[in-house]
């Protein structure tokens, strides 16, 4: 990927899809991939991601940086946990393109969690979804050398 | 392969007596017999080892032991001979040098300097031997509090953590390490193969119920459990097994 290249409207499953973590996974993330958390959001059916592969390291992390400083309580940007966008939208996921005012480079990974599911199957459903993207993802700290994925 | 274990019931323990470090130097009421975790190890240095011989100079071996302890990541205290047996040495293990400088309670060490180097003998439980990632996992269970805090999690119950607890040393025979931490009200154990995309997650709830989730070879499984105290059973087994197999 070329960096500052124009940014596609649709996700190609090549792209690198940034998660970005804060203390709590820097410290104990295993063998280079990414504790089941960092995929677990209960708030909504879809998780936030970064596209990675449009814009200069620094400006990335310093998005993400300013993202987790505007946090109640604010957090400390620790990196990322990356998965190609390939295995992101497996078993069902679909990644979607979502800029946002503050963030072009924003993405959704939306879960395949069904209306009328109840709330244990729902939060069975997202851990399921969350652990085969750990296992698939890598551990990229922050402040980080970009290099290939 | 020699390796190094604390034991994690040695001082204060009903029926083990109590550890003194006396005048004469020497460590008085070790009931070597009565561990129930923990492990024989050897030095690395050759000349203690073989049977039959002296020993040679207590503090070679000694500075031998306190450099492979180092090396596993344990800065040991005092080293004494026990007074029940010539045979083994005893030492306090001070602190873990993986995690945060800490005095670790009630962690001792003994250690068998008459056998040979690649000879380690487990101290048996139940017919199992225990890993020895067991030990960093158990200081990552005690260290969840200071995550709590920071994530803004909500706080972990007694039971949960004694449950945890107990998950992680019933499955500490089995090879993959596990990692510890803190999610919205339960304990996650998370084993992962160290290179292929596999992973088992064990969840211990504030509720008394648990669930193992597992993709492995591509497929997710999982299993819930109206009460932690059924993990681990056959699936749990099962899965770490087959995680172990993975490359």
């Amino acid at each position: 990927m070329t960096i500052d290249a124009a940014l596609p409207s649709e996700v190609s499953e090549d792209e690198n899809l940034g998660r970005s973590l804060t203390g709590l996974y820097q410290a104990k993330s295993p063998s280079g991939r990414a504790l089941r958390e960092a995929f677990v959001d209960k708030r909504v059916a879809s998780l936030s991601v970064d596209r990675l592969d449009f814009a200069p390291r620094s400006e990335m992390a310093h998005l993400a940086r300013e993202r987790e400083r505007r946090r109640n309580p604010p957090r400390h940007f620790a990196g990322w946990a990356i998965v190609c966008a390939r295995w992101a939208a497996a078993s069902g996921r679909r990644v979607e393109a979502t800029p946002q005012e503050d963030n072009p480079y924003h993405a959704d990974i939306h879960l395949p969690i069904g209306e009328g599911d109840s709330a244990e199957l729902i939060g069975d459903t997202r851990k399921e979804h969350a652990l085969e993207l750990a296992a698939h993802s890598r551990w990229k700290p922050a402040p980080t050398e970009w290099g290939a994925p | 392969m020699a390796s190094l274990w604390p034991l994690q019931s040695a001082i204060g323990e009903p029926g083990l007596g109590n550890l003194h470090h006396g005048s004469s130097g020497r460590w008085s009421d070790v009931r070597l017999r009565q561990q129930e975790e923990g492990y024989i190890l050897d030095p690395l240095n050759d000349a203690a080892n073989r049977p039959g011989r002296d020993t040679g100079s207590p503090k070679t071996g000694d500075r031998a032991l306190r450099r492979f302890a180092s090396q596993c990541g344990f800065d040991l205290g005092a080293l004494c001979r026990a007074v029940e047996s010539p045979d083994y040495v005893v030492s306090a293990v001070r602190r873990s040098l993986r995690s945060q400088p800490k005095w670790l309670q009630p962690h001792v060490l003994i250690v068998e300097d008459k056998l040979p180097p690649a000879l380690v003998r487990p101290v048996q439980k139940h017919g199992t031997e225990e890993s020895v990632w067991l030990a960093e996992a158990m200081v990552e269970l005690e260290e969840i509090d200071s995550f709590i805090e920071t994530e803004g999690l909500p706080p972990i119950g007694e039971y949960a953590r004694l449950e945890a607890s107990r998950i992680l040393k019933e499955l500490s025979p089995q090879p993959v390490a596990a990692v510890v931490y803190p999610a919205e009200g339960e304990i996650v154990i998370q084993f992962t193969a160290p290179k292929a995309p596999e992973m088992i997650t064990i969840d211990v709830n504030n509720n008394g119920q648990g669930t193992c989730f597992a993709h492995i070879r591509n497929t997710n499984r999982r299993r819930r459990y109206a009460s932690s105290s059924s993990i681990p059973d056959d699936f749990v087994r099962e899965q770490l097994r087959e995680l172990s197999l993975a490359e």
